[in-house]
C-alpha cells in the first residue's frame, strides 16, 4: 500500500530585517527615563533612587546582517549621505553609542569582500528629543546641555557644555572618552576643598576652580561674585568645550546649571527636567534628607531669587539679576552666541 | 546579631609601622602583615608630608598623647595636611557586607574635622565636624552611597585617606588615632558558589598555563571572590607551565565569613600542542573613509585554546580617539595560542576622502 506523507515544506527563516528601520523613532534613554520624560511633570522623582546608574545612554543597534568580510557603517544627518561618521566594523551589526537626541539619522553600509565593494541602500531614522546623557568610563551623572530649545526658537549647541559628578573614579578610557571624544577643553571645578589644583583630564586640559555657591546661596555676597566668574567660562569660546562638576553634579552643578540654561531662554520645563535628570545617577541620588520633590523646592527659590515674579520670561530676568552680579552684556550677548544656534 | 570582625585597633598600628619603617621588635613579626595602613602615593597624596608615630601607652604618656585612648595610639604630625592612607584591598571585604567603618580620633583646638578621602587633598567621600576639641571622638561613616565610593574595582573596600583640617584653613597640626574598624553586617553560614560550567575531566596539552573558566560568588554577599587551585602534586614547571600527566585538581573559595565551597576536577595533561591557531579574516585589503572609526573585531579559532587576535596598526595610522587618518595603512594580525604557536597575517588599509 503506497504510503501517502505530507509534502514537507521547509519553513526558511524570515530574511533579517535591518535596524534601525525605516521610519523607526528611537529614544537614547533606558525605558524608565524614557517614560518619564515622554509625560514629564516636575517633582515626581520621590521613588525611584537606588544609588544605581539609571541616566546612561542607551546605544542604537545597527543591524545589516550581509555577512561581508569587514563593513563600513555610514551615518549622516544629510540625506545625501553627506560628511558621514564612519564606523569601520566586523559581523553583521553593531552599536553606537553617542547619537544626539531629536536628530534625524540616515544610514547606509559600503561592505567589502574579496576584493568587492557594495553598497546599501539608504536608510532613516529619528531619535526622540530628550536630555543627552553622556557614558564618561568612571564618571556619574554627566549629561550634555545640548538640544534644549529656547523660547525664541534657537537651539543650545551639542557637544560645548557637559555637566556631571566629579572626577574621583575617573578611569583611563575616561580620560580618553572626555579629552579625544568629546574634545573638553576645559573642567569647572565648582567645589570649595580644591585650589591650585590641575585637571585628571590632562595638562591639555584648562582647569577653573571656583567655590561656587548651592542654590538660594547665590544671593551672599560670595555666591554673587562666584556665580559671576563661573559664568564668564562659558563668554570665552576658547574654553569650550567645557565640564563642569561639583561632587555629586547635582546641587553646585545644578545651580550653575540652571542659570546658565535660564540666560540662555531654555523652555523651563526643559530647564527643570535637566536638573531633575540627576536623581536617575548614582551619584545624583539622594537620601532621606534630600528627597528630589524637596531639592526642586531648592531650585524653586533659587528661581525666586535669579527671576522674582511673573511678568517677565525667566530669560529676561535672570539676564537683569546677572548684570547687577557685574557680567556685562558683552559677556552675556557672547555666551548667548557661543552656545545657541538657529533650528534649521 | 551584629558582627565585628575587623578591628585594627592600636595593635594594628604596630603593624603599619612594620611596614614603613623595619621592624625591630620580634613580637611585631608575628602580626607583620596585618595592618592596613599603607604608604602615600607620592604623586597625588596630600598627606605625604605627614610624619606617623606609634606610641605604646608608656611613650604615649611620654609624648603627651592626651589620655582617653586603650594601648597602643598613632599620633600624626606635619606642617602640611596631616592624614593616613589605608588599604584594605587583600582582605577582601566586599562593600556588600560593610554596615559602618568607625574611627576614633583626638581633635585638638586648632583642628575642624577629619575627613575620610578616596584623592587625598582634592575631594572627600564624607567630612566629621569636630564636637568636642580637645576630647576623643567617634568618627563613624555609614552613609550606603559614601560607603560605596571606598570600593576598589573589584567591588571590595580599597584604599582611601583620613585627612585633618584645621579651623582657619592652614595646614599642620599634630592629630591622634586609636582606633580604625570596620562594622559588618550580620553573618551567614551560607557557603559561596563556585561557577564552573565546564567537565569534571578536563584534557589539555602540556608547556603552557593551567586556565579554565572559574569564579566563585556569594549570593548573600552579592560579591565574588577569588578561587583557590589546589593540585594533588606537582603540576607545572617553574615557569607555571602544564606538565605531562594525571592529576586532580581542587578549586577552593571562601566568602567574609569563613564559609568554605570546594569542587574536584581531573586534569590530564597531554603532547605539547604544535598547531598555531587560524585567523578568521580572508580578505587582504580594506577600503575605507578618512576619519572611520575602528571597530575592527577580528577573530581566530584554535584546536586547544581560546584566542583572541591582536591589531597593531602601522605608525600614525589611528589618532588618539581611535580613528583613521588619510593614506594607506598596514594593519597585522597576530594571534597565539597559550603554548606560544603564532600565526599573522597582514592587511593593507586605504583611507581616502571617498568611498
Amino acid at each position: 500500500m503506497e504510503q501517502q506523507t505530507e509534502p514537507v515544506t521547509e519553513k526558511l527563516p524570515e530574511p533579517a530585517a535591518i535596524e534601525p528601520a525605516d521610519g523607526a523613532v528611537i529614544s537614547l534613554l533606558n525605558e524608565q527615563m524614557t517614560e518619564w520624560v515622554k509625560d514629564y511633570k516636575r517633582s515626581q522623582l520621590d521613588s525611584i533612587c537606588d544609588f544605581t546608574e539609571k541616566c546612561e545612554p542607551v546605544p542604537v543597534r545597527f543591524y545589516w546582517g550581509d555577512g561581508a568580510d569587514y563593513t563600513n557603517l555610514l551615518i549622516s544627518e544629510k540625506p545625501d549621505m553627506s560628511d558621514p561618521d564612519v564606523y569601520l566594523c566586523t559581523g553583521d551589526g553593531i552599536e553606537i553609542e553617542d547619537l544626539l537626541p531629536g536628530t534625524t539619522y540616515y544610514w547606509q553600509t559600503v561592505s567589502g569582500a574579496n576584493g568587492e565593494k557594495e553598497r546599501s541602500e539608504i536608510h532613516t531614522f529619528e531619535t526622540l528629543q530628550s536630555p543627552r546623557t553622556v557614558h564618561i568610563p568612571g564618571v556619574s551623572n554627566v549629561r550634555d546641555l545640548g538640544g534644549k530649545t529656547t523660547t525664541d526658537g534657537k537651539r543650545v549647541k551639542y557637544g560645548l557644555v557637559f555637566r556631571g559628578a566629579d572626577f574621583a573614579h575617573l578611569t583611563d578610557e575616561g580620560v580618553k572618552k572626555a579629552v579625544d571624544i568629546l574634545g573638553i577643553k576645559t573642567e569647572l571645578d565648582l567645589r570649595s576643598s580644591v585650589k591650585n589644583g590641575k585637571s585628571p583630564l590632562g595638562d591639555n586640559v584648562k582647569y577653573v576652580s571656583v567655590t561656587a555657591p548651592y542654590y538660594t546661596g547665590v544671593s551672599s555676597a560670595d555666591g554673587k561674585t562666584a556665580l559671576a566668574e563661573e559664568l564668564r567660562v562659558f563668554a570665552d569660546p576658547d574654553n569650550l568645550p567645557v565640564y563642569f562638576h561639583c561632587s555629586l553634579g547635582r546641587d553646585r552643578t545644578g545651580t550653575l546649571a540652571f542659570v546658565l540654561l535660564a540666560l540662555l531662554g531654555v523652555e523651563e520645563d526643559q530647564v527643570y527636567m535637566d536638573y531633575e535628570v540627576s536623581f536617575f545617577s548614582d551619584m545624583g541620588g539622594y537620601d532621606d534628607k534630600t528627597a528630589p520633590s524637596f531639592m526642586v523646592q531648592q531650585l524653586d527659590s533659587l528661581k525666586s531669587i535669579v527671576s522674582p515674579g511673573k511678568k517677565k520670561p525667566l530669560h529676561d530676568k535672570t539676564r537683569a539679576y546677572l548684570l547687577k552680579l557685574g557680567l556685562t552684556d558683552a559677556e552675556l550677548d557672547a555666551i548667548r552666541a557661543n552656545l545657541l544656534e538657529e533650528i534649521s | 546579631m551584629r558582627i565585628r570582625r575587623f578591628l585594627c585597633t592600636l595593635m594594628c598600628m604596630t603593624l603599619a609601622m612594620t611596614s614603613l619603617f623595619p621592624a625591630t621588635a620580634a613580637g611585631q613579626e608575628e602580626i607583620k602583615g596585618e595592618i592596613p595602613i599603607t604608604a602615600h602615593d607620592p604623586k597625588t597624596s596630600a598627606y605625604r608630608y605627614s610624619k606617623m608615630d606609634i606610641y605604646s601607652q608608656e611613650e604615649a604618656v611620654e609624648a603627651g598623647v592626651p589620655f582617653g585612648y586603650s594601648g597602643y595610639v598613632m599620633g600624626l604630625t606635619g606642617d602640611s595636611a596631616v592624614g593616613i592612607t589605608v588599604d584594605f584591598s587583600d582582605r577582601n571585604i566586599p562593600l556588600s557586607v560593610v554596615k559602618a567603618l568607625h574611627m576614633r580620633v583626638y581633635y585638638t583646638d586648632k583642628q575642624r574635622e577629619v575627613r575620610i578621602t578616596i584623592d587625598a587633598g582634592v575631594s572627600w567621600v564624607m567630612r566629621h565636624e569636630a564636637k568636642k576639641p580637645g576630647e576623643w571622638e567617634d568618627v563613624v561613616l555609614s552613609n550606603p552611597s559614601e560607603l560605596k565610593k571606598l570600593a576598589n574595582d573589584d567591588g571590595m573596600l580599597g584604599v582611601f585617606g583620613f585627612g585633618f583640617r584645621n579651623h582657619d584653613g592652614t595646614r599642620g597640626s599634630t592629630a591622634y588615632i586609636d582606633e580604625i574598624s570596620a562594622e559588618l553586617i550580620d553573618g551567614d553560614d551560607i557557603p559561596p558558589r563556585i561557577v564552573y560550567d565546564g567537565p569534571d575531566h578536563i584534557e589539555t596539552t602540556e608547556g603552557k598555563p593551567f586556565a579554565a573558566d572559574v569564579s566563585a560568588y556569594d549570593d548573600q554577599e552579592k560579591a565574588a571572590f577569588p578561587v583557590e587551585y589546589v593540585w594533588d602534586k606537582q603540576a607545572t614547571d617553574g615557569e607555571g607551565n602544564l606538565i605531562k600527566g594525571e592529576y586532580k585538581l581542587t578549586l577552593r573559595a571562601s566568602d567574609s565569613f569563613g564559609n568554605k565551597a570546594e569542587k574536584t576536577l581531573t586534569v590530564t595533561v597531554g603532547e605539547r600542542d604544535t598547531t598555531p591557531p587560524v585567523i578568521l579574516f580572508d580578505t587582504d585589503k580594506i577600503e575605507t573613509l578618512a576619519g572611520a572609526h575602528v571597530m575592527l573585531d577580528i577573530k581566530a579559532e584554535d584546536d586547544h585554546d581560546p584566542v583572541s587576535v591582536v591589531m597593531t596598526w602601522s605608525d600614525g595610522a589611528v589618532d588618539r580617539a581611535g580613528r583613521l587618518t588619510k593614506g594607506t595603512h598596514t594593519l597585522t594580525l597576530t594571534a597565539a595560542d597559550l603554548t606560544g604557536n603564532k600565526t599573522e597575517k597582514t592587511v593593507t588599509v586605504v583611507a581616502n576622502d571617498r568611498l
